[in-house]
């Protein structure tokens, strides 16, 4: 066994280098969104400015990216609380036949390759002329949320007391007195992590909404992508900075206050 | 009250039914019918006919089995160098204290980090006149030439194991933490060295979450389409393929035969390799 300092300093070692290798590539994105330029040699950007922010908060394909993102992610985070808060309570809270079944299709979506329901949904859309409406990326950012709405929400159910409920009902309220008056209210954090959670997935993502959006209805992830096809290195990390610190505040929020660990692939 | 408490075990079907119906629809009207189109598509003629041809196509075809063999590989590299990377950090997160916070932490981070971004962010640093060759060459005099990560295969595993490997690294860390740590020490105090204890007695008891996380880091590479949209360069893998038979040919036909044969591959890992894992757990 190798003596306890050198042990340590192995894994002190070992942790910088992790810690780089972690921070450095978003550290650099920072820097690059921040840099008036960036010439090689240099370690770091000789100047710093923050024009390429007003830049894309200027610019109208960039703004109505923007607008675009935000529309959506609301849409979608209230159609996807509405649609799968009462699936969830069902299968929570009842047992039936078929049970298992039904929660095992809502998580279907998360069985198969995002490319291939991508390419699946956007042949079909394309059929139906759907392909490049707002309808169409609500649609498809819906599918993406739904396994996870279903998923918190379904847990949370699971997690109340149904002795409460049934004292609720045992003192004359009404089926439908327990359900907003002693189940949901319960239920709240679940739903706030719910929201947040799905907020965060339709403002992030791209491989759906690559597919079925039209240059109308682009949402800033593409516009993102877009602008990294043009090269422009500062605008785009910008645009990078502006999904990425949302991103990482909400999902420290989550953590911290709602405790739920939820994490996806794309 | 018997009536009472009945009303919650036995709610009218038509509730059920119509609380689960939204999502029902959305599910078969949104999941199961365009993946169905797409394996229609992909196992009939332009004329029609039912035919297994775009799949003999696909596997007799040099580009397309070329990026088979590329995805596959990618995600068996990121599963390992995953896998590396998360036993010792595993040691270190369950450190008590500010270490092993710090630790879970930056192993948590990635997972906050859009992937379309993770693979921008990558794809600068490791540029080949960017900060980390920067740093090798000029700063530290490790390397008298920068190396050539972005953009290559290399770039894709590097990237794809930043942004995928805290699956593996979470449940290994969370796993090694569960460890009563007096079966470690009392293999120690009879006579195992380090080594023996680990592969002996550590190791099988963190296996199932590894290879868990193994499986979940797994098949988000394979999937993956952000990142090798970006980074890869020197070659498509299956998912930007398909998406480039669409964009670049409207050939929806091959693009469909492609995802559906990416759609059986991640089935057939995620329920056969989860058989394994609930076996495995069994035994041990």
């Amino acid at each position: 066994m190798p003596p306890p300092l050198a042990r340590s300093l192995l894994g002190g070692v070992f942790l910088v280098l992790f810690a780089g290798f972690i921070v450095g590539p978003l550290i650099v994105l920072a820097l690059w969104s921040f840099a008036q330029q960036w010439f090689w040699p240099s370690l770091l950007p000789s100047a710093f400015t923050l024009r390429w922010y007003e830049w894309a908060a200027t610019v109208p394909n960039v703004f109505r990216s923007l607008q675009m993102s935000l529309i959506v992610a609301a849409i979608v985070t209230l159609a996807t609380t509405i649609v799968s808060v009462p699936a969830a309570i069902a299968i929570g809270r009842y047992r039936f036949p078929g049970r298992d079944f039904i929660r095992g299709l809502f998580s279907l979506p998360l069985l198969v390759p995002y490319i291939s329901l991508g390419i699946g949904i956007a042949s079909f859309f394309y059929a139906a002329r759907l392909n490049g409406t707002l309808a169409a990326v609500v649609l498809a950012h819906m599918i993406a949320a739904l396994p996870f709405g279903v998923l918190i929400v379904t847990a949370a159910v699971e997690e109340l007391a149904p002795e409460i409920e049934e004292a609720a009902l045992a003192c004359g309220a009404s089926p439908s007195t327990v359900l907003w008056k002693v189940m949901l209210p319960q239920l709240v954090p679940a739903l706030l992590a719910q929201a947040a959670y799905v907020f965060m997935l339709s403002m992030d993502e791209f491989t759906l909404t690559l597919l079925v959006s039209s240059p109308e209805t682009a949402t800033l992830p593409v516009q993102m992508y877009a602008a990294m096809g043009e090269g422009y290195l500062q605008i785009s990390s910008a645009l990078a900075m502006l999904l990425l610190v949302p991103s990482v505040l909400l999902s420290y929020l989550i953590a911290r206050y709602l405790r739920v660990d939820a994490t996806t692939a794309g | 009250m018997p009536a009472a408490a009945s009303t919650i075990a036995t709610p009218r079907p038509l509730w059920i039914a119509g609380a689960i119906a939204p999502g029902l629809a959305i599910v078969v009207c949104l999941v199961l019918y365009p993946i169905g189109l797409a394996l229609w598509v992909s196992l009939t003629s332009s004329a029609g006919a039912l035919t297994l041809q775009r799949y003999i196509d696909f596997f007799a075809s040099g580009d397309s089995y070329r990026a088979l063999l590329r995805t596959l590989g990618l995600a068996l590299a990121t599963t390992a160098a995953s896998l590396l990377l998360s036993i010792p950090l595993g040691y270190l997160g369950r450190i008590p204290g500010s270490i092993g916070t710090l630790v879970r932490v930056l192993v948590s981070l990635p997972l906050a980090v859009p992937v379309l971004i993770a693979g921008y962010a990558l794809a600068l640093f490791y540029a080949e006149n960017g900060l980390f060759n920067n740093l090798l060459v000029r700063v530290l005099h490790l390397l008298s030439d920068p190396l050539l990560i972005s953009y290559t295969w290399t770039g894709l595993v590097v990237a794809c194991t930043w942004r995928f490997f805290p699956y593996t690294g979470l449940l290994v860390i969370a796993a090694l933490q569960a460890i009563d740590r007096n079966v470690e020490q009392a293999a120690a105090s009879t006579g195992a060295n380090p080594w023996q204890v680990f592969t002996r007695v550590t190791l099988p008891l963190i296996a199932p979450a590894a290879l868990t996380g193994s499986i979940l880091t797994f098949v988000s590479t394979f999937g993956t389409f952000s990142i090798p949209l970006i980074m890869g360069r020197g070659g498509d893998v299956l998912s930007v393929m398909a998406y480039r038979k669409v964009s670049n040919a409207f050939d929806w036909p091959v693009a469909s035969t492609i995802v559906i044969v990416m759609a059986v591959i991640q089935i057939a890992v995620l329920v056969g390799l989860r058989r394994a894992v609930v076996r495995w757990t069994r035994r041990g």
